[in-house]
């Protein structure tokens, strides 16, 4: 194809030599296709005639190997002839496997003849005096095989990349160029999305034993030997568990010649199974399936593991939460009496709690247990407490624990159910209680959640909690609530924010201020501190 | 040969059939391998007069290695077999290496033909489900099967008294001494053997000291009720439903103050009982009281196991109202075996009064 355009090559290497006339390459766009035929946006008016030969290039974004610097490439696709030209547009028609690869924005050049001359040609700059850089040799081999494939199509880009990489999968500049690879083969699919089972003209396979049975979350090492390793530059391993729709991949490394080893990745190693292909790549830069195939990839069973399994990973599991809060619902409330005195409204009540939390993976997301401590005076609005009628005083010493299931949703934020169970004992004994909360999103993460809870001796509370990280170290929790507490008095409703700042990966002060009333009246303030520990 | 073995030989065999690269030893490993099995190893090697090739393998996580050179076999292949008593799990490694006898009489030179010592590689070795299981509960308790304990724990839920001045303390201590062997012969898992001895003093009701008792008759049986019993005996079986789910169930015979009495417990646990896990436990015991409990435990802090646990309890008498306590463990376990216990932790009837729980413990497996 290349070859077939020499003459285009050769006419700008003339045209910068010594341009003696006016003949210019045009470029255009793709702007529609059909079935038999696509549409550029170059017309009569810049000189395209009927039966004009029209070339097709794929624009690609890649990166230099070595500076990593947007490069804006071309892939070439193949050529087409004017069928008909207006103004405007041209309608192009394309050979039959041109059909299904030219899209619209796709690169189209036609060389057009003109009768007026040339414009002069630009300065030349002036000649570098400066010394060429030197570079080492593995970077200077990287730049050899950069300039060698540039603007060459893409199968034979892929196999000499893919060679390269297989043979130096430990360069620096392994990443970059695995990063280029998966951008040219991600278009390679695109434009051959039949690309695995495609006719081979080489004989790729390899053999392989495969295991029967894997554990999950484990590495999977595996071992293929290619039956003609002459022909071969490199393969990779396609990974998914069984049921998802996507492989990865991943690249095998070459050994002694005939051998190709690599690994399931363990994340991908889950029940019911895995399943995997090998992709080899040969020396003409064909590419398809070796070992089993993307529609009939072999298969791995994996167990589901045991509930052990989630009670053994130990870091970043688990959370100690210290909070302390006080809680006043009559600061504001001056109200006096016929002569002026200023009477006893008293109602607050503050709380303690320690909890540990310890995080699961699956449907139980966290188990949390913890022991507080909550006392408080008063709980009504129009209430005027006397030495004859003293405030009631409330208080409850508890243990709790509790458990949050992540419900099994696909779609949409997750959403998460808690449910605690309190016991404990108040100024009249032994009692119970009970709270749920719904979150909808991550917990650690911006959520939305309404809880509800009822606690013998003590009252109930529901509110609605918004928590969210406006900064990466700063979580911020607002609140309103509405409870009878303490001691099952007047409703009244709370307004919290709860600020936090991440001092450390695994420590997190937070400070606490609210407002509260039952009326208009009988209000007031409050305040807290917290303190939690992530490890 | 077993059956086994012989099958993967066949499988090897087929799959080395393919054609040998020009110098060097084409090999198809295997993949996995049955635990007590011999893994016998083929090889096509294309210039065998020339050279010698030698299996290196060792267990996975040994240091040394075992070299075996491999031998012409029928139809032209070449084998190194893995000896039965070596084939076990986790697995095994190993490369394949060759050495041409120099020209000039000196050392041959070892060439890595698949793999190498710094990346050898795995055969999986498999064993049934329940061997394969029982090796994973060995492996966490480092394959120890016996466990001896001890606890001792004080509890005092604070002096009650009434409105005559007659005091009476609620309080008890608690001696658990036990056997457990872990047989591991799925789903029982464990037996467990125990004493334990419970003896407390309380008021003769169930909150306050009774009104009708003064200073001078608060040591009467009718102000204060020696609780608990000094011998009690327990068997406990613990079945595991699932790796990682287990139920211990136990029987218990106490001699109480008056007779004979009977006493059950039942614990179900999620996790693994010495590192993180839940459970949830009742236990009963006539005439002493009822317990039920929720535990967290966590090994989230290097070397320091921990727990948390909320318990609603009447002991040590039932006659005692309902109260709770919040407790607090702590364990640092030795590589001895031996694993040390403290407990800390708060008990209460009522909001008014409380008092302070605290215990020892000490286990050693072996």
């Amino acid at each position: 194809m290349i070859a077939r355009w020499g003459w285009a090559a050769a006419l700008v290497v003339a045209l910068g030599v010594a341009p003696v006339a006016a003949d210019v390459v045009l470029a255009g766009r793709v702007v529609k296709t059909d079935r038999r035929e696509v549409y550029v946006n170059l017309g009569e008016g810049v000189g395209v005639e009927v039966g004009g030969r029209i070339r097709f290039k794929r624009p690609i974004a890649l990166r230099h190997p070595v500076t990593r610097a947007a490069v804006n490439d071309w892939l070439p696709l193949g050529e087409g002839t004017v069928a008909a030209v207006g103004n405007q547009l041209a309608r192009i028609e394309l050979p039959p496997e041109l059909l299904t690869t030219i899209k619209a924005g796709d690169l189209a050049e036609i060389y057009v003849e003109r009768a007026e001359a040339a414009p002069p040609p630009p300065p030349k700059p002036a000649p570098d005096d400066r010394p060429i850089p030197t570079v080492d040799a593995e970077t200077a081999q990287v730049l050899q095989v950069w300039r060698a494939t540039t603007g060459k199509p893409i199968d034979e880009r892929i196999g000499v990349w893919s060679g390269w990489l297989a043979s130096h999968a430990t360069s620096p500049y392994a990443e970059a160029v695995r990063a280029d690879l998966e951008v040219l083969r991600a278009t390679a699919l695109a434009m051959t999305p039949d690309l695995p089972g495609r006719p081979r003209a080489l004989d790729l396979h390899v053999e392989h034993a495969a295991p029967k049975r894997a554990l999950a979350g484990a590495d999977v090492p595996l071992a293929f030997v290619l039956a003609d390793p002459a022909q071969v530059v490199a393969a990779s391993l396609h990974v998914r568990t069984r049921g998802q729709p996507v492989y990865e991949r991943v690249e095998l490394v070459r050994e002694h010649d005939i051998y190709l080893r690599g690994a399931l990745p363990a994340a991908l190693v889950a029940a019911p199974g895995v399943e995997y292909f090998v992709e080899t790549i040969g020396a003409d830069g064909s590419a398809g399936a070796a070992y089993a195939s993307d529609a009939a990839p072999a298969t791995i069973e994996v167990d589901a593991p045991a509930v052990v399994e989630r009670f053994t990973a130990t870091r970043q599991r688990t959370r100690l939460t210290i909070i302390g809060s006080y809680l006043d619902f009559a600061t504001f409330d001056d109200r006096k009496d016929s002569a002026g005195n200023t009477l006893d409204r008293r109602d607050r009540f503050a709380e303690t709690q320690i909890d540990v939390l310890y995080r699961l993976a699956g449907v139980v997301q966290g188990v949390r247990l913890g022991f507080g401590a909550y006392g408080g005076r008063g709980g009504f609005s129009e209430a005027v407490w006397t030495d004859a009628q003293p405030a009631p005083v409330i208080g409850f010493q508890y243990g709790f624990v509790e458990a949050e299931l992540r419900l099994p949703i696909d779609r949409g934020p997750a959403l998460g159910l808690a449910g605690r169970f309190v016991a404990g004992v108040g100024r009249e004994g032994f009692g119970v209680g009970v709270a749920g909360r719904l979150r909808l999103g991550e917990p650690d993460a911006t959520n939305l959640s309404v809880g509800v809870s009822g606690v013998q001796q003590v009252g109930f509370l529901s509110d609605l909690l918004l928590e969210t990280w406006p900064l990466p170290k700063v979580p911020v929790g607002l609140s309103v609530a509405v409870t009878d507490q303490p001691g099952n008095g007047d409703l009244g409703v709370r307004l919290a924010a709860d600020l936090g700042y991440r001092l450390r990966p695994w420590v997190r002060p937070t400070v606490r201020v609210s407002w509260q009333g039952r009326t208009a009246a009988h209000a007031g303030v409050g305040g807290g501190l917290g303190l939690v520990f992530d490890w | 040969m077993t059956s086994s073995s012989l099958t993967l030989a066949l499988v090897a065999v087929a799959l080395a059939a393919g054609p040998v690269a020009a110098d060097g030893v084409r090999h198809v490993p295997p993949a996995e391998a049955e635990a007590g099995a011999p893994i016998e190893l083929v090889a096509s090697i294309a210039d065998a007069g020339h050279k010698d090739v030698v299996l290196h393998y060792r267990a996975r996580g040994a240091v040394a290695w075992v070299d075996v050179a491999f031998t012409q076999a029928a139809g032209g292949q070449w084998v190194a077999a893995i000896p039965a008593a070596a084939v076990l799990p986790p697995g095994l490694e190993y490369y394949l290496q060759s050495a041409a006898a120099a020209a000039d009489g000196a050392a041959p030179a070892a060439i890595d033909e698949f793999a190498s010592a710094a990346d050898p590689h795995p055969i999986v070795v498999r064993t049934g489900d329940k061997d394969a299981r029982r090796l994973r509960d060995l492996g966490r308790t480092g394959g120890r099967r016996s466990r001896a304990h001890a606890a001792f724990e004080w509890v005092d839920f604070g002096q009650r008294d009434n409105a005559a001045g007659a005091v009476v303390p609620d309080r008890y201590y608690r001696i658990d001494l036990d056997f457990a062997y872990r047989l591991l012969a799925y789903p029982l898992e464990e037996i467990r053997f125990g004493y334990t001895r419970l003896e407390g003093i309380v008021p003769n009701s169930d909150r306050r000291v009774p009104a009708d008792c003064t200073p001078a008759t608060e040591g009467s049986a009718a102000c204060r009720v020696d609780a608990g019993f000094k011998v009690g005996g327990w068997f406990e079986l613990g079945l595991a439903l699932a790796e990682g789910v287990r139920f211990d169930g136990r029987g218990m015979f106490t001699a109480n103050q008056e007779s004979f009495a009977l006493g059950a417990r039942g614990e179900l646990r999620a996790g693994i009982a010495d590192g993180n896990h839940l459970a949830v436990a009742v236990e009963y015991m006539a005439d002493v009281g009822t317990i039920g409990s929720f535990r967290l435990g966590w090994a989230t802090v290097p070397k320091v196991p921990m727990a948390m646990t909320v318990e609603i309890t009447d002991l040590p008498s039932s006659v005692r109202a309902t109260g709770v306590r919040l407790l607090y463990d702590a364990y640092y376990p030795l590589p001895t075996g031996l694993r040390l216990g403290a407990r800390l932790g708060y008990a209460a009837r009522d909001q008014i009064i409380g008092g302070p729980s605290a215990g020892l413990s000490a286990s050693y497996d072996f």
